[in-house]
């Protein structure tokens, strides 16, 4: 049965609505990450499954119970905000035991259960310093020891890693995930770095102005983002202008910029219709003349590299086709770590079931692709 | 809340003796020049202390932040009494001068105004500073400005609101302060002179004129320099590099360190501590004896004196059961943001109203409704001239406590009033012994209102400056052995205050 | 000659050493990233460059002039902070015109380069708008553009970008970058993001606990990393603790376990312990058994990420490596406890001492 369920909420600050009209169901046990630029809503929502904020419409389930009017303190919902929010007048024990101690256990029992999850935790040389003599890393730690001290089923985090160095970020995602499967509960992770969404959610829910865009697994998301937005927010991809020329049972012939032709696997969009070609930069592939290439008749551009960037894992080519159009290319280093020079002539290819489409913008491309 | 916008009773009469209307409005209106100016020479002098304390050398920092609060731990009636000696034939300068350099009039009530408001400027703008994040100034000396033109263009603006803040604490404290001023008056009337002069002959007309032209005229003036204040377009796109480099060199700012420094101690501090020495006198000879035998006029005193602390009691431990929960409301907007400035605004009355017109309104409005006691009255003027004391100073800290501390605790399992309990006190509960203790200290302080009110009750403020006055005849050993014990109490409570926040920072 | 030029710098607080025994030389143009985990001393390096904070030892010059008792508002050197720093009463266009008129030029002179700047971020249409009225990515942009308008060639970055969006992020390096190159400036720029760091540096200089460990481009530093430290830093590594059984003119072969692993390391001698890293993108998932290098283990652990798929091998005695595969290289048909032989090609497998306190305190992050 879903661990939690949204139904229609709306939350509206003043004149912003920052939910609009959301639906949602998590199940249990699941850990779920919900990405997306700052200000899409993401803490609202949060805010709202904690009990913390209250809805102006909609409905709230945990456990199949309806908890809209449940204050935040009977719902097992801990709430984790991205400071951690750790009690400076207490020691990182009184700390942990504040749960349980406030649902009314005894302070013996409190306190064992305390230590127990500092042990857990490797912290528990530290249960007497304060937290502000511990560093990001171990903070974070106390904070999620505290959460699940009071045995809740839920865990709520606000950008858990957002107050912490990038490598450290990498080093401790996997372990906030492997805390939540060992300890059997479901969690809803905050963020806006799409590699970490990546990389750590079985399920990645995207927002953007309060609306869901996506609810699909990381590969989904990856693979068939269903809109533009999802598409540009979700790693690195090549946007192009086309024009639909032809369309099959098997796929569709796109028409670009200087009547550069491009088929593609979708074929749900008419003859003659606007449309956006999406290609992902590491879907493109980089041929140097006289390499061997697929015999595909479309699809093979010829192109001119414009600069190449080291990015460690990858290597970045931008390089300008042969129609006056821009790509971007991303090969992994172990492939080749050789950077091209501006000016090296290439041909570029892709498949054609790498390719999505999407309608073209009413705003315009580049505004729609805005981040900036 | 209560009993701010009580309205006054019957006025009216004034208008029937010309004289006496045209010596009301002089009064009021040397009011609010006096307030206008003390606060303006309290910015002047005070803004240069404050960073003096914070921005240089930690130890002499630490001094004069110190030394900054005496005047403000003294009673006003004290400090009025020992302005007025300093100046006078006792004082140091009286040799120089072959006898009184100064003697009561408007000279001396501007150098008291000056002296009691400064602590108020220089408390307001050192938090400010310390709160400051240097980084605009030190992004302006990075794109090429010397350090004063970065002050001035950049760290000025930015603190106007606390400068505005502290401009307006001053001139409130010296529209409103009675005592002191009626000390080291002499013939010069302000607003709480004139008021204090008339209910003593009886004219309870010009009385209740005076009171209410003198609420109205507080609260626009307030009101005004307010708006003004914040809105008022500065020259900060003119630069003068040259003359601000030289400005910014060390023998300018230690010139100016200097003037402000010398400044400070021969005008607000020497002539508060300066009661120590008739005081000193007055227990070698005798008098202290006499004193604590209760004989005489010390029979009265020590009435007062215990009037004045079982006032000043009740009125600190009912404030802090009714003010908590509102400073609770405001802190956390729980009535929504509008709702709540005005509420916030409206708290913030009794500050701005004088209190010899507040107690002349709240004695009029009781005693038309029903007729309650002398003593009822009184301590009710209390409740509200100090409200104001514990809910800001509480209000401010429980806003300091991060809403996500709160938040946190409710998710964990912790119902509203365990969360208050166990997080919020525990970190503000350095403020409520400071709110406290504030609330106490200005009650113990209060002299306008009190004199209002009073016909036969006399708390110790208002005893002493009948004796001062020369309304009740007393030695003057007898004068200065009065004021030293009133300011010993005070004096040290907020000593004890300040080493116990000492200790947290 | 060098813009700037560090030597034998030093700065203590009490007993905690922020800056030791700092060496280094930037040249004209250079964009050079200075990275480490907090509290290495990147900020309090710039810090001194800029004359915010005041060293205790050593030298510093810029352009051939020595700072040393130069104020800050006399070193005519541009600096971004991370927290937004515009100043909040002054419009946009007061604000970047702030650092000429402070300098004494009239509104009028410094109209035009102040227009430029402005079409150059593309924020001329907000210049009458008040800094809290745009995004934290527009704001930082304007900052860029007021450090540069007073006239600096060399601007030091402070984590500037740290306070904004991953996205956000990405989209402003780039942008700053090559406004920068097209201009000419000298950049130090200070991140503990080592993937901004190496999109856009010439070089970059790791530091840790107030040294530099190590200095170079950042293809050099990811792919021959000198340092262990720099080797976890930069990326991630797998570590296996071994022991040189042979030297060979290709390099060390190290035993891991039941493996010998052909490295091209040339410094270690037979006998020695040591530490081998491999980054998990270079071991490859390889059909031939009897191959070099080669690690036979069971998987436990898969993620199917899109453009790459994760999974961990369980080698022999328990140790685990990560192993990450990207998609160009073909569908991966694995599963669970699924056996499997992955290999890493001599280049790819970098060989270390072991470190005196240890390899988790050597590689410590905070």
């Amino acid at each position: 049965m879903p661990s939690v369920r949204l139904v229609d909420v709306v939350k509206r600050f003043g004149t912003i609505t920052a939910i609009n009209r959301l639906s949602m169901e998590i199940p249990d046990g699941e850990y779920v990450c919900i990405l997306g630029p700052t200000g899409s809503g993401k803490t609202s929502l949060l805010k709202i499954v904690a009990g913390l904020t209250v809805p102006d419409e909609g409905e709230v389930y945990i456990n199949d119970r309806l908890v809209v009017s449940m204050p935040p303190e009977e719902r097992g919902a801990v709430y984790v905000p991205q400071q951690y929010a750790l009690f400076p007048h207490m020691t990182v024990l009184e700390n942990v035991a504040f749960g349980p101690l406030s649902r009314g256990t005894s302070e013996d029992e409190a306190l064992r259960t305390a230590r127990e999850m500092l042990e857990m935790m490797r912290l528990g040389h530290r249960a007497d310093s304060k937290p502000d003599e511990l560093s990001g890393g171990m903070q974070q730690r106390v904070a999620l020891a505290r959460g699940l001290a009071t045995k809740a089923k839920l865990l709520l985090l606000d950008e858990p890693l957002g107050a912490l160095d990038a490598r450290l970020r990498v080093e401790l995602r996997h372990k906030l995930r492997e805390l939540a499967k060992e300890s059997g509960i479901t969690a809803i992770h905050v963020t806006h770095d799409q590699a970490e969404a990546t990389a750590i959610g079985d399920q990645i829910v995207v927002l953007r102005d309060g609306r869901i865009r996506q609810y699909a697994t990381p590969f989904h998301v990856y693979m068939r983002p269903q809109s533009l937005f999802v598409a540009h927010f979700v790693g690195g991809a090549n946007f192009f202008q086309a024009m639909v020329a032809e369309r099959h049972s098997d796929g569709s012939i796109l028409e670009l910029n200087q009547g550069l032709l491009v088929k593609v696997q979708d074929n749900t969009y008419l003859p003659g219709e606007e449309v956006v070609l999406v290609i992902r930069e590491d879907r493109v592939n980089v041929a140097e003349p006289g390499e061997q290439i697929p015999s595909e008749l479309y699809n093979v551009v010829q192109g001119e590299v414009l600069s190449s960037r080291f990015l460690g894992e990858f290597i970045s080519c931008q390089i300008r086709l042969a129609n006056g159009d821009l790509l971007t290319s991303r090969t992994p280093t172990s492939k080749t770590d050789r950077l091209l020079p501006a000016g090296q002539k290439v041909i570029a290819h892709f498949e054609p079931s790498d390719t999505t489409v999407y309608s073209y913008p009413p705003i315009g491309l580049t505004r729609e692709l805005r981040v900036l | 809340m209560f009993g701010i916008l009580l309205k006054l009773g019957e006025m009216g009469e004034i208008f029937r003796d010309p004289a006496l209307l045209a010596r009301s409005q002089s009064a009021i209106l040397w009011s609010m020049i006096l307030a206008f100016s003390v606060a303006s020479l309290d910015l002047l002098i005070g803004l240069p202390l404050a960073w003096l304390i914070v921005r240089s050398n930690p130890t002499l920092g630490s001094v004069v932040d110190t030394l900054a609060d005496i005047p403000f731990m003294i009673p006003t009636v004290a400090l009025g009494f020992s302005t007025m000696i300093f100046w006078g034939p006792q004082g140091p300068l009286a040799p120089v001068f072959g006898g009184a350099f100064l003697t009561p009039g408007l000279v001396l009530v501007v150098l008291l105004h000056f002296a009691f408001s400064l602590p108020v400027v220089v408390r307001v703008m050192v938090g400010e500073l310390s709160g400051y994040r240097e980084t605009f100034e030190i992004a302006a000396k990075t794109l090429g400005a010397e350090p004063l033109t970065a002050v001035r263009t950049v760290t000025l603006p930015i603190l106007r609101p606390a400068l505005v803040a502290s401009f307006l604490l001053s001139f409130a404290r010296s529209l409103s302060e009675t005592g002191a001023t009626i000390i080291v008056a002499g013939t010069f009337e302000n607003g709480p002179v004139f008021i204090k002069n008339v209910k003593d002959a009886g004219l309870e007309g010009a009385l209740s004129f005076a009171s209410f032209v003198l609420i109205v005229g507080s609260i626009a003036a307030f009101v005004l320099i307010r708006y003004l204040g914040l809105r008022l377009r500065l020259p900060v796109s003119k630069v003068w590099p040259e003359t601000e480099r030289k400005l910014s060199g060390q023998r300018a700012v230690l010139a100016r360190d200097f003037t402000v420094f010398a400044v400070f101690v021969f005008i607000a501090i020497a002539p508060s501590l300066f009661i120590a020495l008739p005081s000193g006198q007055a227990v070698f000879d005798g008098t202290l004896s006499e004193a604590l035998s209760g004989r005489g006029v010390w029979e009265t005193y020590w009435q007062s004196l215990i009037l004045s602390y079982v006032i000043g009691i009740i009125a600190t431990v009912v404030n802090m059961l009714v003010g908590m929960p509102m400073a609770v409301l405001i802190a956390r907007k729980r009535l929504g943001r509008q709702r709540t400035s005005l509420i916030d605004a409206l708290v913030d009355i009794p500050i701005v109203v004088p209190s010899v017109a507040l107690g002349a309104s709240l004695a009029f409005f009781w005693r038309t409704v029903g007729a309650l006691p002398e003593l009822l009255i009184l301590t009710i003027s209390h409740l509200t001239i100090t409200y104001t004391y514990f809910v800001r100073t509480m209000s401010a800290s429980i806003e300091s406590v991060p809403v996500s501390l709160e938040e946190t605790a409710r998710t964990l399992g912790a119902r509203p009033l365990t969360v208050f309990r166990r997080i919020v006190l525990p970190l503000t509960k350095y403020s409520v012994l400071s709110g406290a203790i504030l609330t106490f200290t200005r009650s113990v302080d209060e002299t306008g209102a009190t004199a209002a009110v009073t016909t036969k009750l006399k708390t110790a403020p208002v005893l002493l400056v009948d004796w001062i006055k020369g309304t009740v005849r007393v030695s003057s050993s007898t004068q200065s052995l009065g004021v030293a014990m009133l300011v010993m109490v005070s004096f040290v409570a907020l000593l004890v205050l300040r080493l116990a926040l000492r200790k947290k920072r | 000659m060098p813009q700037v030029q560090i030597t034998g710098l030093a700065k203590r607080y009490g007993s905690i050493t922020a800056l030791e025994n700092i060496n280094l030389t930037i040249r004209e143009k250079e964009y050079v990233s200075i990275i480490g985990p907090s509290g290495c001393g990147k900020s309090t390096l710039i810090k001194c460059i800029a004359g915010i904070v005041k060293p205790d030892e050593g030298e510093i010059l810029v352009n051939g002039k020595s700072m040393g008792d130069v104020p800050i508002q006399h070193r005519r050197i541009g600096y971004v902070f991370q927290e937004l720093t515009l100043f909040p009463h002054m419009r946009i266009i007061e604000n970047v015109s702030y650092g000429p008129r402070v300098q004494g030029q009239s509104l009028q002179s410094s109209r035009a380069l102040v227009s430029e700047l402005l079409d150059l971020i593309r924020l001329s249409d907000r210049a009458s708008s008040f800094p809290s009225e745009l995004s934290g990515g527009a704001q930082q942009r304007v900052a860029v553009s007021r450090a540069l308008a007073s006239g600096s060639t060399l601007l030091l970055f402070d984590e500037p970008f740290g306070a904004l969006d991953a996205k956000v992020r990405m989209e402003l390096r780039y942008e700053i970058k090559r406004m920068t190159t097209d201009l000419g400036l000298t950049v130090l720029h200070v991140t503990h993001d080592q993937e901004e760091a190496m999109s856009i540096s010439d070089r970059i200089i790791v530091m840790k606990a107030g040294r530099i460990v190590e200095d170079g481009s950042p293809l050099e530093l990811y792919l021959r990393p000198k340092n262990i430290f720099t080797a976890n830093f930069l990326g991630e590594a797998n570590f296996l603790e071994g022991k040189v059984v042979e030297q060979t003119p290709a390099g060390s072969v190290v035993q891991v376990g039941d493996t010998c692993l052909q490295t091209v390391d040339q410094t270690r001698r037979v006998g020695e312990e040591v530490i081998v890293a491999v980054r998990p993108e270079f071991l490859q998932v390889t059909q031939d058994l009897k191959g070099q290098n080669c690690l036979r283990g069971k998987i436990s652990g898969i993620r199917f990420m899109g453009h790459m798929t994760r999974f961990e091998v369980e080698v022999s005695e328990g140790r685990t490596l990560s192993v990450e595969h990207p998609i160009c290289f073909g569908e991966l048909d694995i599963e669970p406890q699924d056996e499997i032989t992955i290999a890493a090609s001599p280049p790819h497998i970098r060989v270390y001492p072991v470190p005196e306190d240890g390899l988790d305190r050597e590689l410590q992050l905070e």
